[in-house]
């Protein structure tokens, strides 16, 4: 069976109706021991998603997962026996004030980064252990909490009713699918895909205007919130809970879970998840190894299957929602419009600046990068940016799109002063560029970084977006639209599917032009788009920027390569060691004595 | 007892912890200079270190045998390790493989030492002088054992400074740590350096383990997490990456932790440490002698 | 001297050289000239190791070395002064110093270590006056310096210099020039690469021309002069 044959029959809903049901059926065909191993697989897919959303789609690697599970059950357990408040009520309370801890700890913990934040979480997870033990008036301190409703034990009612472990197995496979169906539609959705761009690159997020510091405030908020519910379900699973559950080692596992099943998708937690849940219960010497194994499976994981059993199985998530599954492909009417539509290319030039520099000087450390330049860029113009290396060009546009801070000097764009914003706000108001080498999302499929595009806007709320609103649904097609119609004049339609990290490395750049294209930007800065293009390739992208300025967008362009910048631009602007030496059409620089200068040492017939 | 003398004892026992800590934060700092890694099993390696020489010890081995035989396995183990399960990993943009890799293989040291040692604590003896033997100094009386420890890790911290600074060797890592390519040119081998400065990474540990196990006088299979965590504290209060920070760092961190237990409660002790440890990451994260690193585009 | 047939080196998906053939003679200056991006820092890198090529052959006193690491080739007199000033600048000019003879010279030869060292004092006192200062704080002229007297600690006979110009005043260009001219008199054979074409023929014997990984051009100084009189080397930069 292919893959794609196999997507097919797991995403109809007749096939997810069937497996609901089978899994309903579990506790009739099971021993209670085995009902018991199902709720723990559900609790642990709760927990590997949880994880999932923070470490694998976010990128915000967590150490100290279990102290949200531990804030979970005791919270839950708590309320329970100390207020006799209702399961329904404590777990919601138990999520809350996760969410909020969560959104808490976000703050400390979005300021760093790579092993910083796993030293952080670290020490999040020892924090919240020590709590627990000390704190023993409240949670029991390292005696624990005992007397916990549990089904279990008969203990346990709901609305009243007393209620078996059959009853509580129904309960959590209710809630972990419709934790799932949320989670999905939350990835699938402008937001989820948000999460990845942060992931591959915060710098390149916040260049198509996503706020990195939002999007890590949200994925910790809601992956507390998922293992505080995980947590609460465990805690009246089990009728007593103690520090010890929530060590390190259960950090650890829950790790495992993410990485063995697999990072970024939304299958392959479900399988590690089952995996640690199941096979250490099944075979008996693997529990008397359990800690070596998992910490072995940790050394090795990432040098063996890096994207874990979904990897391995080649089940991808896909990250956007088309509904209308067969889409009809753009009529050709549109883009015979858009081809046309580049013939016209001065109709928008006028003579009224959009962006002004003025007398910017940036410093690194004691060295001046760029002197004072101040430049116009007019609407509907393509102006180029060159110079020899090190001159200052790339710099110049790191100050532009907000990068680095300026020195000294101001950055005004439509009568707003720009200087020092910061860069995603730059981006949301229209300054979109590109990168030297392109930042696209490996593994994302082309269509979808080229979604990513569009970020800027979107409209939709989080909300309306996990729970499938017909709004958010409509919107995405709206988008995907959109997507198909650039696919088309980019010629990039054959390869929308393919991850762009297996693309040649032409296509990337073209994705990633195509992409600024799509967040529809006011001016659009491009920093050596050309480089390692193929003569076929570069065509593209000629036709591609000609497209930009047919719609009156200005575009700022780095590049080398001078005939394609001669083949382009209206003006350029020549910096030499960080000072603006020329400022006007490419023949009179040909011409000019000290770009001539800059390039070769001296003048010719010097 | 006068509350000053009480005060006192207080920051001494401080300060030899505090030098344990800064031998653990001394150990992230080698391998950080030449691969911008820092081991996630390093406290493993201290409790694996510590607990060979102690089943050495009650084989009947001396001291002086026990000893250089658990340094020569741990220095194995940072060999290992760097081949292992760092220097496939570095290919790879994000930390995250060599961070889940290094905690792995401390994880499953520590699945192992339980399996062979067992997961109860086992008490370790004291080393040279006997836990009850005491200095008289101003009229404080201090700890031999105590006493031993401070001294053995600022020698030995002098030491490693020497050998960076001094020799040929040292400088030849600080080359690799500043530009691995240029260093090759210059016909240093640049691999074989990284190796180097797991091993003696490693070495470090090892020394730590021995110091810091005489003090608590028991050791289990989880000690070496927890203290490591506590050499993360040190490190960063110091600045990862900088040897006085790591000085600094550890005994201050030592000297908080003790005043904190002896005013407040002992069980709030390593809880202000993790505190510290998050409120410097968020607000300073290149400590006090830290060097800011430039943001590359 | 040294040989290069028809080397290829892609990085990932870029092209940096597509079939570069040249031909080294002992005892001669030769300037690789081009724009940015041209290949010529790729090329250097190849010569000295720290690039292996997907293709091509690299031969060194008729001895195949594309396949030897860089350790390697230092040893047999290779020095490469890369671009960007790179230097350890954390440690003083004399540790410097001693880094670059230390790893490179045989037993035999470290016993007059200081004393070479000492020879680099004599022939830059102000690399002297500053030895026990970090070499970051040098200017840039005397970090340039530095650097070439570090590759020269190794004896090299052959001698890869990336855009040794780059961001410097040109009075500090011409103490660089004329140093390497008297290296030449002592028969070193220098390989050195220029953006600016008009530098580089100041001191070059022969020269080849890179455009987008492709040898252009190459000659000797009469033809490289008249490429700079015609407008050919100005196409080369701006098409």
């Amino acid at each position: 069976m292919t893959s794609s044959t196999f997507k097919r029959i797991s995403n109809s809903g007749f096939t997810k109706l069937a497996l609901f049901l089978l899994f309903a059926l579990v506790p009739f065909f099971f021993a209670v021991n085995d009902v018991q191993l199902f709720i723990f697989w559900g609790i642990n897919i709760l927990l590997a998603q949880s994880i999932n959303l923070l470490s694998g789609f976010a990128g915000q690697i967590s150490l100290g997962h279990a102290a949200f599970y531990a804030i979970g059950a005791y919270t839950s357990a708590i309320f329970m026996t100390k207020f006799g408040l209702s399961l329904v009520v404590t777990i919601l309370l138990a999520a809350l004030l996760n969410g909020l801890v969560g959104y808490l700890l976000s703050f400390p913990a979005g300021r760093v980064k790579e092993f910083y934040l796993a030293m952080m979480t670290l020490g999040f997870g020892f924090i919240v252990q020590e709590v627990a033990k000390e704190w023993s008036s409240v949670t029991g301190g390292v005696m624990g909490l005992s007397g916990i409703p549990s089904p279990q034990l008969g203990t346990f009612t709901l609305l009243g009713i007393p209620m078996g472990l059959a009853y509580y197995y129904w309960v959590v496979l209710v809630i972990v699918v419709f934790f799932l169906w949320m989670f999905k539609n939350f990835v699938q959705s402008y937001i989820g895909r948000s999460f990845l761009a942060v992931h591959r690159s915060e710098l390149s997020a916040a260049s198509i205007g996503i706020s990195p510091q939002f999007v890590k405030q949200l994925a910790y908020t809601v992956s507390a919130l998922m293992a505080g519910v995980a947590g609460a379900l465990y805690a009246h699973l089990m009728g007593y809970i103690g520090t010890n559950s929530f060590g390190m080692m259960q950090s650890i596992e829950i790790l495992v879970m993410g990485i063995l099943g697999g990072f970024g998708t939304i299958i392959g937690p479900i399988l590690g998840a089952g995996f640690l849940t199941f096979i250490p219960n099944k075979l008996q010497f693997i529990q008397e190894y359990q800690l070596m194994i998992y910490s072995l499976l940790l050394v090795v994981s990432f040098l063996i299957i890096p994207q874990g059993f979904a990897g391995v199985l080649k089940l991808r998530t896909s990250l956007y929602k088309n509904l209308k599954s067969k889409e009809k492909s753009p009529s050709p009417a549109t883009t015979v419009v858009a081809k046309r539509e580049i013939n016209d290319l001065d109709a928008n030039r006028s003579h009224q600046p959009i962006l002004t520099t003025t007398n910017v000087i940036k410093d690194f450390s004691g060295l001046r990068a760029l002197n004072g330049i101040s430049f116009n860029l007019y609407r509907g113009e393509i102006l180029g940016l060159i110079g020899p290396n090190g001159s200052g060009k790339s710099t110049l546009v790191n100050l532009i799109s907000g990068i680095y801070p300026i020195t000294s000097g101001a950055i005004s764009f439509e009568d707003d002063d720009i200087t020092n914003k910061q860069s995603h706000l730059i981006a949301t108001k229209g300054i979109i560029r590109t990168f030297q080498d392109p930042h696209n999302v490996a593994n994302m499929t082309v269509r979808e970084n080229l979604l990513l595009g569009n970020h800027r806007l979107y409209q939709s709320g989080i909300l309306s977006c996990t729970l499938n609103l017909k709004r958010s649904i409509a919107e995405e097609q709206e988008m995907l639209a959109k997507v198909d119609q650039i696919m088309v004049l980019s010629e990039l339609a054959q390869y929308a599917d393919d991850q762009v990290g297996n693309l040649p490395y032409g296509i990337q750049r073209i994705v990633e032009v195509a992409r600024a294209i799509l967040a529809e930007p006011k001016i659009l800065l491009l920093d050596e788009p050309a480089a390692g293009l193929s003569e076929t390739e570069l065509k593209l992208l000629i036709q591609l920027i000609r497209y930009v300025k047919s719609k009156g967008i200005p575009v700022v362009l780095i590049d080398h390569h001078m005939d394609f910048v001669s083949s382009l631009v209206d003006r350029v602007v020549v910096l030499d060691s960080g000072e603006e030496i020329y400022t006007g059409d490419m023949k009179g620089m040909k011409q000019n004595k000290q770009v001539i200068e800059a390039y070769l040492g001296v003048a010719k017939h010097a | 007892m006068s509350s000053l003398q009480f005060a006192l004892e207080l920051i001494f026992t401080g300060l030899c912890v505090g030098a344990v800590y800064s031998l653990i934060a001394h150990g992230f700092n080698i391998t950080f200079w030449t691969t911008k890694v820092v081991n996630f099993g390093h406290g493993p390696f201290i409790m694996f270190c510590s607990m060979l020489v102690l089943s050495f010890l009650m084989k009947g081995l001396p001291w002086i045998v026990s000893i250089p035989l658990g340094f020569s396995i741990i220095i194995l183990l940072g060999y290992i390790l760097e081949r292992f399960s760092i220097r496939p990993l570095l290919k790879y943009p994000t930390s995250m493989g060599w961070i889940v890799s290094t905690l792995g293989l401390g994880l499953f040291l520590q699945a192992l030492a339980s399996k062979i040692w067992g997961a109860q604590a086992l008490a370790f003896p004291p080393f040279i002088f006997q836990a009850t033997d005491y200095v008289s100094i101003f009229g404080i009386q201090l700890s031999a054992q105590y006493l031993l420890v401070l001294v053995m890790a600022l020698v030995i911290m002098l030491l490693m400074e020497v050998i960076i600074n001094k020799t040929i060797w040292g400088k030849a890592m600080k080359a690799v740590a500043f530009d691995p390519n240029f260093a090759r040119v210059m016909g240093i081998k640049s691999k074989m350096v990284m190796t180097l400065s797991f091993m003696i990474s490693a070495l470090l540990a090892g020394v730590a383990g021995i110091l810091i196990a005489p003090i608590y006088g028991t050791i289990t299979p989880e000690f070496g997490m927890n203290i490591m965590v506590l050499g993360f504290v040190a490190a960063v209060l110091g600045g990862i990456g900088s040897s006085k920070g790591a000085l600094f760092g550890g005994l201050m961190l030592g000297v908080i932790e003790k005043l904190v237990g002896g005013y407040i409660s002992t069980s709030a002790e390593h809880g202000v440490a993790f505190l510290i440890l998050i409120i410097i990451l968020a607000l300073k994260p290149d400590g006090f002698f830290g060097v800011k690193v430039v943001q590359k585009v | 001297m040294l040989k290069l047939t028809d080397l290829h080196v892609n990085y990932g998906p870029i092209k940096a050289l597509q079939g570069v053939s040249i031909d080294i003679e002992p005892n001669n200056i030769t300037a690789i000239i081009g724009a940015n991006g041209s290949g010529k820092s790729t090329m250097l890198s190849v010569i000295s190791g720290l690039i292996i090529p997907d293709q091509g052959e690299i031969y060194y006193k008729d001895i195949a070395i594309h396949t030897k690491p860089v350790e390697e080739r230092v040893k047999q007199g290779i020095a490469h002064v890369m671009e960007g000033r790179r230097l350890f600048k954390d440690q003083s000019v004399h540790d410097n110093l001693l880094l670059g003879f230390y790893f490179r010279n045989s037993k035999e030869n470290k016993k007059n270590m200081l004393k070479q060292i000492n020879e680099v004092y004599d022939r830059f006192p102000i690399l002297g006056e500053k030895k026990s200062q970090l070499a970051g704080t040098l200017s840039g002229g005397q970090q340039q310096l530095l650097i070439i007297s570090m590759a020269i600690l190794s004896k090299p006979q052959l001698l890869l210099l990336d855009e040794p110009s780059l961001g410097l005043a040109p009075i500090v260009v011409d103490q660089v020039y004329q140093y390497l001219e008297e290296l030449k008199a002592q028969g070193v054979t220098i390989i050195v690469s220029e953006q600016m074409a008009a530098l580089a023929i100041r001191i070059a014997d022969y020269g080849y021309v890179l455009e987008r990984g492709k040898v252009v051009g190459k000659g000797d100084i009469h033809y490289l002069k008249s490429m700079m009189e015609s407008d050919e080397m100005s196409s080369v930069y701006f098409g």
